[in-house]
């Protein structure tokens, strides 16, 4: 499969297949070679974290400098999910406070 | 007599440039590299399954195809450079000595000269919402569009200061996203003082004007001389109120206005990557529209610690087509010096680069008060804004902090925990560093940063516990 | 530049300076204090250290010196009135014994400490792994444990002593460099690099720094500095409660309330007052550490710092009046943030009256170094 014109906020050029991942309680769509990050803005999934002051966090550096986008990957917190490829049947969770 | 070991660290158009002009002088070269893929920053690839997502204007793309056919010379080569993706340069010792974090395994890189090319993050200013979702930096959405071919919201306000405001507005216009309205601290006119310095940098002045051109047919209203007040929403971002500034960059009340958005892209410059070349030992100068706390060197690179070299925007911001020129000069001067040879007719050797050199930092002289961050910027946040995400420590915290006396970076982050936390400080002690000059009534010049400490990088414990011998 | 004056002046303003400057404060005797410091907050030993406090000494001294450090320690909140406290975390020290011999010694500290009133007790391995299940249960045959230990916060103790003594009404300055002291007439002149100040009384609590203070006054000190060097992992929830020590590898583990574990290791290096990280810290760090709890592989290692800790042939503080009059002293060796608030009294009364009935006084003077009454203090970690 190759596409090449955009799907939602996808900008096209994708090649292979897409496959899903588990992000809370939804199956998010992502394609080889994205982020779990992007996967899920793509998505429309922007709170990716609750900080333990209670506000909700998401993606901001993009890059894996500010660690704000970490949530839990395979029952692991922490994980930067702009730094982890989004791959086949991988859950994803939001991470509460310290986890 | 063997091949100098030439250790480069950042895989951007300075890296690479470097460690391929450091290769065709004969050196045995090692290039380190935090991404995956090589390009840096600036001419960040996707994965080979997102190949098309070629975001860019055409003078860009084709510096980053001449940049990229750079790595694929040196990564190809019958006695190829020793590459390393994937690698986190987390410390730097005498020797010098490069500490680096590999995939399961940490290892000591020992070098004749090492060429620290580490480029540039972006530097935070907050404001109250800033840490709802959907609130991004404008570079991070940029990267997320170039790498993964994703564009992070449909109806976007892009809000800072400087060039790379427009070209992430226009390039979130082309990928399909609605422009709420672009904010720019200070008009781009202002360039127009220096005609000189627009006419050395006219390729990319073109490239500005073709973007702003793209905004203006998208409909997207440019608003210079505004700021951002408050973005608002739960739990993201649901509209930002920005305001006209007072010229000191404090918003005027009374001019606010409201957008709804689901995006906001940010971006107030930059803070060049210099905590290996200051681990190193290098001195630092402040320049806040170059970095902030920049290494010291001298034309070549070379920092005084011998054998510690750097290049590129991490050494002073000027963009990719100076970091690829500076990166030659510096890959000869590493290999000359390990040698035990002059540097001195690199002049005539790399004229051209030095002739791109010194062109292009006119174009950046003329650049420069659009990155000005007046000091009311730093008035933005509110008391119960937090500003050290990694530790939640607010504004109002900070504000107590320097109230009761602390009035160095060091002492404030020490009573408060801010800078403490995964980033290392990165998001917020441009911001600490501003309440304590104004604790001290002194500009933040007067408070050098401390020598820095490992890990440049968080790193798993396991990683360290096993070196490679 | 015209003089300063004062009653009291203290150097320093690390957990001996400040609880000193407190207990002068709680006497309400009216004297002037001010407390000067080369640095900013917190930026030298205590700042630097792995913030546990125990009981477990060998020593009848160390032992009661702690344990009336870590009652004021149960109760500082409200003593200092700090609201929000000082990050107490009472959850125990457990001394991992990796084998027999080792755990015969520690039986038989254990009983030196019961009869001390100390709460200590050896654990077998299930219970050790019952506190702390992630711990390598290859390392220990035994420990011994004593639920009064933990840690405090470093940097809110002395946010919380510095807050107490300003409203008390001390002169509490960062920044400030004392370069020399001089006798003049009966008081002492501090030359600082913001001027002169002239005290009755001037107490040293700068540590290993104190030598090039006092030689120029004709005052030896057997005091070293050495390098003493600790990382600490990202935050993640808090699993275990008690400290873990391998003293055999100078090794301590401590997770903070926030989170964050902190890992020390001391080792013998050579004596010197730099505080450069060394290349080949890390991988023994990390590896003590991810043997130790092998669970804890993947955390993310944020920082390494490296900071000199005084060292005295004993391992035994110095404290007392010097013989300048009007001159103080009180030197840590290596223990100063845990036996800061026992110290600070002592040095408070000594200060004040010029003699203290605590028994630690007498004890740690200047002269056993002549004497060769040394007190050897046998679990040094």
């Amino acid at each position: 499969m190759n596409k090449t014109g955009k799907i939602g906020r996808r900008l096209g050029g994708r090649t292979g297949e897409p496959f899903t991942f588990i992000f809370d309680d939804s199956t998010i769509e992502a394609w080889p070679g994205e982020s779990v990050a992007a996967a899920l803005l793509a998505a429309g999934q922007v709170v990716l974290r609750i900080a333990e002051d209670g506000g909700a966090r998401g993606v901001v550096c993009g890059i894996g400098l500010c660690w704000e986008c970490r949530c839990v990957i395979d029952g692991r917190p922490n994980v930067r999910a702009c730094m982890t490829e989004a791959r086949a049947g991988m859950r994803v969770r939001r991470q509460q406070g310290l986890e | 007599m063997t091949a100098p070991r030439i250790v480069v660290v950042g895989a951007g158009p300075a890296g690479i440039m470097a460690a391929r002009e450091a290769k065709r002088r004969g050196a045995a070269v090692t290039l380190i590299d935090e991404a995956l893929r090589p390009g840096g920053q600036i001419y960040r690839q996707g994965d080979a399954a997102l190949a098309s997502s070629g975001v860019g204007l055409p003078e860009e793309l084709a510096h980053k195809r001449t940049v990229l056919e750079a790595f694929a010379e040196v990564a190809e080569a019958a006695e190829a450079v020793d590459y390393h993706s994937g690698a986190t340069a987390y410390a730097v010792f005498p020797g010098p000595q490069l500490h680096v974090a590999l995939a399961d395994s940490s290892r000591v890189f020992e070098a004749d000269a090492l060429i620290l090319a580490t480029g540039v993050g972006e530097r935070a200013v907050p404001f109250p919402g800033w840490t709802l979702p959907g609130v991004l930096y404008a570079g991070g959405v940029q990267a997320i569009m170039k790498a993964h071919g994703v564009r992070a919201g449909d109806r976007v306000a892009v809000v800072g200061a400087g060039p790379l405001i427009i070209a992430v507005a226009a390039q979130l216009a082309e990928a399909g996203a609605e422009i709420a309205c672009v904010t720019l601290l200070t008009p781009l006119r202002v360039m127009a003082r220096r005609p000189l310095g627009l006419w050395a940098g006219r390729g990319v002045v073109r490239e500005g004007m073709a973007y702003l051109r793209q905004l203006r047919r998208a409909g997207a209203p440019v608003l210079e001389g505004w700021v951002p007040v408050h973005a608002e929403g739960a739990p993201a971002v649901e509209s930002l109120c920005v305001a006209r500034h007072d010229g000191a960059g404090r918003p005027l009340m009374g001019s606010e206005r409201r957008f709804d958005v689901d995006m906001v892209a940010m971006n107030f410059g930059f803070t060049a990557n210099s905590e290996l070349a200051r681990m190193a030992g290098a001195e630092v100068r402040f320049d806040s529209v170059r970095g902030g706390w920049v290494p010291v060197r001298n034309e070549f690179g070379a920092t005084a610690v011998p054998g510690v070299f750097v290049a590129g925007d991490g050494a002073a911001l000027r963009g990719a087509f100076v970091a690829a020129a500076e990166g030659r000069i510096v890959g000869a001067a590493a290999v000359l010096t390990a040698g035990g040879k002059g540097t001195a007719e690199l002049h005539q050797e790399l004229a051209a680069e030095f002739t791109e050199r010194r062109s292009h930092q006119a174009f950046q002289d003329a650049l420069r008060p659009t990155l000005d961050l007046p000091s009311g910027v730093w008035s933005w946040a509110t008391d119960d804004t937090v500003v050290c995400r990694c530790e939640g420590i607010t504004q109002g915290r900070l504000r107590q902090a320097v109230d009761e006396g602390h009035v160095t970076v060091n002492g404030i982050k020490r009573n408060t925990r801010a800078g403490m936390g995964w980033c290392g400080g990165r998001t917020c002690l441009a911001s600490v560093a501003a309440l304590a000059a104004q604790g001290q009534a002194g500009p933040p010049a007067e408070t050098p940063p401390m020598r820095p400490r490992p890990l440049a990088r968080p790193v798993p414990a396991g990683i360290l516990a096993r070196r490679e011998p | 530049m015209s003089t300063e004056t004062t009653d009291i002046l203290i150097i320093g303003a690390g957990a001996y300076g400040l609880s000193a400057a407190w207990w002068i404060g709680e006497r309400d005797t009216g004297a002037r204090v001010m407390v000067l410091d080369a640095g900013d907050f917190a930026a030298n030993g205590t700042g630097s250290c792995g913030a546990g406090v125990r009981m477990q000494w060998g020593l009848e001294l160390s032992i009661g010196l702690m344990t009336e450090s870590i009652a004021f320690f149960e109760d500082a909140e409200k003593r200092l009135d700090f609201p929000g406290g000082i990050e107490f975390k009472q959850e125990g020290y457990m001394m991992l014994a990796r084998d027999a011999d080792m755990l015969g010694d520690f039986q038989a500290n254990v009983e030196r400490q019961n009869a001390l009133g100390v709460p200590s007790r050896i654990l077998s391995p299930e219970e050790a792994l019952k506190m702390v299940p992630e711990l390598n249960p290859d390392l220990l045959v035994g420990a011994a444990f004593c639920p009064k230990d933990g840690t405090v916060s470093p940097f809110l103790w002395l946010d919380a002593l510095l807050r107490a003594i300003r409203r008390a009404g001390a002169e509490v300055r960062f920044g400030t460099t004392v370069t020399r002291l001089e006798q003049k007439g009966g008081t002492i002149v501090a030359q600082t690099t913001k001027g002169p100040v002239e005290a009755a009384k001037v107490l040293v609590c700068t540590d290993w720094a104190a030598p090039q203070l006092l030689a120029p006054l004709g005052i030896d000190l057997p005091i070293e500095a050495m390098p003493n060097e600790a990382m600490v992992t990202e935050p993640w929830q808090p699993v275990f409660g008690p400290c873990l020590v391998r003293i055999e590898h100078g090794l301590f583990i401590n997770q903070l309330p926030r989170g964050s574990i902190v890992a020390v290791v001391t080792r013998e290096l050579p004596k010197d007052e730099s505080s450069s990280n060394h290349a080949d810290w890390l991988p023994l760090g990390a590896g003590l550490f991810v043997e130790t709890l092998p669970a804890f592989a993947h955390l993310n290692i944020v920082r390494n710092w490296c900071h000199p800790v005084s060292i005295t042939p004993d391992m035994q503080p110095i404290l007392g009046e010097m013989a300048v009059p009007g001159l103080f002293l009180a030197v840590s060796a290596y223990k100063g943030f845990m036996t800061s608030p026992a110290v600070g009294r002592l040095m408070a009364d000594v200060v004040l009256d010029g003699r203290s009935n605590h028994p630690a006084l007498a004890a740690f003077n200047l002269k056993r170094f002549e004497t060769g009454d040394l007190i050897p203090e046998p679990l040094v970690i």
